[in-house]
C-alpha cells in the first residue's frame, strides 16, 4: 500500500485517523451520557453510546480496541462492578480538560466500583468523583488483572464518608506490572476524608509503577498507618520490584503515626526515588513505615516534612529519622 | 456520519478532525487570522478564518471542547473590560507560531482591559500578551474553575514605559482548580512605568497548579496568595519548578503563599532576589509544605536551599 495524498497535506499509510497521538488497528466506539443511546452503533461521534459498560461490551478483547468518552460524559457507580473492564486489551480514554474530563460519581452502595478484571486496560484523563457519596466506599477502581494502566485521571475523595482501600485498590493478588501515572488527588473539602484509609492500596503482584503523581489531603483518619500509598500483601512476600518515583504525597493530618508510605507485612522491595513526603505530625518521623523492614527498598532522593511552613530534609538525614 | 470512513488507499475516519498536532478533540474546529479573516466568514479552514478570538469562541458550543486555532502574526487590540472574553465552557484557544508570530494581544486604552475567562475548563496555549498602557490591574482574568492557561507570554513594554499591575489574577471565589504551566513574565531591564505589583495572584487557591513559570521583573511579589483568602478557602495547590528573579528593590518576597491555602506544596522554585539582601524570599506561613526550594539574595553567590519559616 502506498502513501495517498489527499488536499491540505494529510497522507496515510492506512491506519485510522483519530486525531490523537497513538495508533491502533482495533474497533473505535464512543460514548457520550449527554447524546448517546446503546441503540447507536457507537461507531461515530455523532452516535455515541451512553455508557462505558456497554461500549465495552462490545470490544473484542485482545485487539486493541479504544472507547473515547467525550466531553462532559457522566456515569454513576451504584453497585459493585458497575462497570466491568473485562476485554483485555482495551483502552478508555477520555476527551476534553478540567472539569469536563469524562467523570464517574459513587453514590449509594458501599461496594459501587469499577472493576478490571482483564489484563492490559488502560484508562485515560478520567476523573472518579467520590465528593458527594452518601455511604462508605470501598474502592473507586478495583483492580484484579495485570497489566493495568491508570493515566493522567484525578480522585476526588469523599467529604463526609469514608473511603475505605482507596482510589485504587488491588487486593492480594499476584497480578503485576500496574501502572499508576500522573493520578492527582486534591481534597475538595477542609473535613474531607476523616476516615480514608489510603489512597493507593496494592495488596499483591510484582512490577508496579507508581510515579509522577500528586496526592494533598486533607486527613487520612481513624487508621493513619495504613498510609497513603498502601504496600501491603498478606502473602509471605510481598510486591517485588515496585518503583515510586517522582510523586508528592502530603496531608495535613497531624495525629501520630500519620504515614505517606507504608511498607506492612510481607512488602517486598523495590525503588522509592525522587518523592516528596508531609505530614504535619510533628514529632513523628512515620514518612515511610510500617513493620517491613526499609532494607528491602531503595530510597533516593526522597524529601520528608513533618511542619507546615518548613521545609522538607533528605530522608535519612539527621533531621528527620527512618523509621 | 456512521462509523469508519474508508478513504482510498487505506485512510479511514472516524469523523474526529485532524489538528496536525497532539490534540484530541471530538468538537468543532475555527480559525481566526486578523490579517486575512472575516468574521462574516464560516471560520472552518485556515483560507476562510473568522477575525477575532472573540467571533471564534461566540460560534463554539459550550461542553463539546470547541478548538480555536490563532494563526501566525493574528494580532488583536483589547481596550475594555469587556474586550476579550473567553466565556464558553471547554473551548480551547491554541495559538500557532513562536516568537513574535505568536498572536498576540495588546491591552490599551484603559487599566481595566483584560482578557476575562469565565467559561469553565478554557485552555489558553501559546498566546502572548502585551502592555499598551501602564499598569493594568488585570491582564488575565480567570473567574472559572479547571481553567488552564500553557505557555502563556506577557511582555510589557519599555519604549513608552508600560508595566502590567498583575499578570494573571483569579477571581476571590471559583477559580478552584487553575493550572498555570509555562507563564513567562520577562523584564530583564526595568521597563519603567509602575511596578508590577503581581506576577500571578491566586484568591483562595484550590487543586490549583503553577510550574514551570518565569517571572523576572521589578515586582512586589512573583507568585502570591494571601490577600483574599478566606480561612478554609483555599488549599492542595502546587507550586513547582518555578523560576523567579526580581530586578527591583522592594522588600517582598518572590513567593507568598497564606496559611489558608492548607496542603499545598511549593517546590522546585528558583528564588533570585539580587537587591534584597536580608529580605525572606519565600513566605508560605503554616499553609504549606516546602521542599527544595533554593535562593540567591547576592549577586555572584551560590544558591542555597530555602530556609525560611516565615510569617505573614
Amino acid at each position: 500500500m502506498t502513501l495517498t495524498d489527499y488536499p491540505n497535506g494529510v497522507s496515510s499509510f492506512g491506519l485510522p485517523v483519530i486525531g490523537g497521538q497513538f495508533i491502533t488497528t482495533g474497533s473505535i466506539f464512543f460514548v457520550d451520557s449527554n447524546t448517546g443511546s446503546n441503540s447507536y452503533n457507537g461507531k461515530d461521534k455523532d452516535h455515541p453510546f451512553s455508557t462505558l459498560s456497554y461500549a465495552v461490551s462490545k470490544c473484542t478483547a485482545n485487539k486493541g480496541d479504544v472507547v473515547y468518552a467525550m466531553p462532559g460524559h457522566i456515569e454513576s457507580m451504584s453497585s459493585s462492578e458497575a462497570l466491568n473492564v473485562n476485554k483485555a486489551g482495551v483502552k478508555i480514554i477520555g476527551i476534553g480538560h478540567g472539569y469536563l474530563r469524562p467523570r464517574i460519581t459513587f453514590d449509594t452502595t458501599a461496594s459501587a466500583n469499577i472493576a478490571i478484571s482483564s489484563c492490559d486496560v488502560t484508562i485515560e484523563n478520567f476523573v472518579f468523583d467520590a465528593s458527594t457519596a452518601a455511604v462508605n466506599l470501598t474502592g473507586l477502581v478495583r483492580v484484579n488483572a495485570s497489566d493495568f494502566t491508570l493515566l493522567n485521571c484525578e480522585a476526588m475523595l469523599p467529604t463526609s464518608e469514608e473511603l475505605v482501600y482507596g482510589a485504587v485498590y488491588m487486593a492480594a493478588t499476584s497480578d503485576d506490572r500496574m501502572t499508576i501515572d500522573g493520578l492527582k488527588v486534591a481534597a475538595s473539602a477542609s473535613s474531607a476524608c476523616d476516615a480514608t484509609y489510603s489512597v493507593i492500596h496494592v495488596g499483591g503482584g510484582d512490577g508496579h509503577k507508581i510515579i509522577n503523581s500528586f496526592i494533598s489531603i486533607s486527613n487520612l483518619g481513624s487508621t493513619l498507618a495504613a498510609g497513603v500509598i498502601n504496600l501491603s500483601s498478606a502473602a509471605t512476600t510481598g510486591p517485588q520490584g515496585v518503583l515510586i518515583d517522582n510523586d508528592i504525597v502530603v496531608t495535613t493530618a497531624s495525629s501520630a503515626g500519620t504515614c505517606l508510605i507504608n511498607l506492612t507485612s510481607g512488602s517486598g522491595s523495590g525503588i522509592i526515588s525522587n518523592c516528596y513526603l508531609a505530614h504535619a505530625d510533628d514529632g513523628e518521623d512515620t514518612h515511610i513505615g510500617g513493620t517491613e523492614q526499609l532494607s528491602e527498598f531503595g530510597i533516593f532522593q526522597v524529601y520528608v516534612n513533618n511542619v507546615l511552613g518548613e521545609r522538607g530534609f533528605l530522608f535519612g538525614s539527621t533531621y528527620v529519622s527512618a523509621t | 456520519m456512521a462509523g469508519l470512513t474508508a478513504l482510498p488507499n487505506g485512510l479511514s475516519s472516524m469523523g474526529n478532525p485532524v489538528t496536525g498536532g497532539t490534540y484530541l478533540t471530538t468538537g468543532s474546529v475555527y480559525f481566526v487570522d486578523s490579517n486575512t479573516g472575516k468574521d462574516s466568514n464560516d471560520g472552518k479552514d485556515p483560507d476562510h478564518p473568522f477575525a477575532t478570538v472573540d467571533h471564534g469562541v461566540a460560534h463554539c458550543t459550550s461542553g463539546k471542547m470547541d478548538m480555536v486555532f490563532v494563526m501566525p502574526n493574528h494580532a488583536e487590540t483589547i481596550s475594555s473590560s469587556t474586550g476579550m472574553r473567553i466565556s464558553v465552557s471547554g473551548v480551547k484557544v491554541v495559538g500557532l507560531g513562536s516568537g513574535e508570530q505568536r498572536p498576540t494581544f495588546t491591552l490599551d486604552t484603559a487599566v481595566a482591559s483584560k482578557c476575562e475567562i469565565t467559561g469553565h475548563s478554557a485552555y489558553l496555549e501559546n498566546l502572548l500578551f502585551k502592555s499598551g498602557i501602564d499598569a493594568i490591574t488585570y491582564g488575565i482574568h480567570v473567574s472559572a474553575t479547571d481553567v488552564t492557561l500553557k505557555n502563556i507570554e506577557w511582555r510589557d513594554d519599555a519604549t513608552n514605559n508600560y508595566q502590567v499591575g498583575t499578570a494573571i489574577a483569579t477571581s476571590s471565589s471559583g477559580a478552584g482548580g487553575c493550572i498555570i504551566d509555562g507563564f513567562v513574565l520577562n523584564n530583564p531591564v526595568d521597563p519603567g512605568g509602575t511596578r508590577t505589583v503581581y506576577g500571578i495572584h491566586m484568591r483562595s487557591p484550590r487543586r490549583c497548579e503553577i510550574k514551570n513559570c518565569y517571572i523576572n521583573t521589578d515586582t512586589s511579589h512573583g507568585i502570591y496568595s494571601s490577600t483574599g483568602v478566606a480561612a478554609g478557602a483555599g488549599g492542595y495547590n502546587l507550586i513547582r519548578k518555578n523560576f523567579l528573579q526580581k530586578t527591583g528593590s522592594t522588600s517582598a518576597p518572590m513567593i507568598e503563599w497564606s496559611s489558608d491555602a492548607k496542603g499545598s506544596v511549593v517546590c522546585d522554585n528558583i528564588i533570585f532576589n539580587p537587591t534584597t539582601d536580608g529580605e525572606d524570599p519565600l513566605i508560605c506561613d503554616t499553609g504549606s509544605f516546602l521542599f527544595r526550594n533554593f535562593i540567591v539574595n547576592q549577586p555572584g553567590e551560590v544558591g542555597i536551599e530555602c530556609e525560611v519559616v516565615g510569617t505573614t
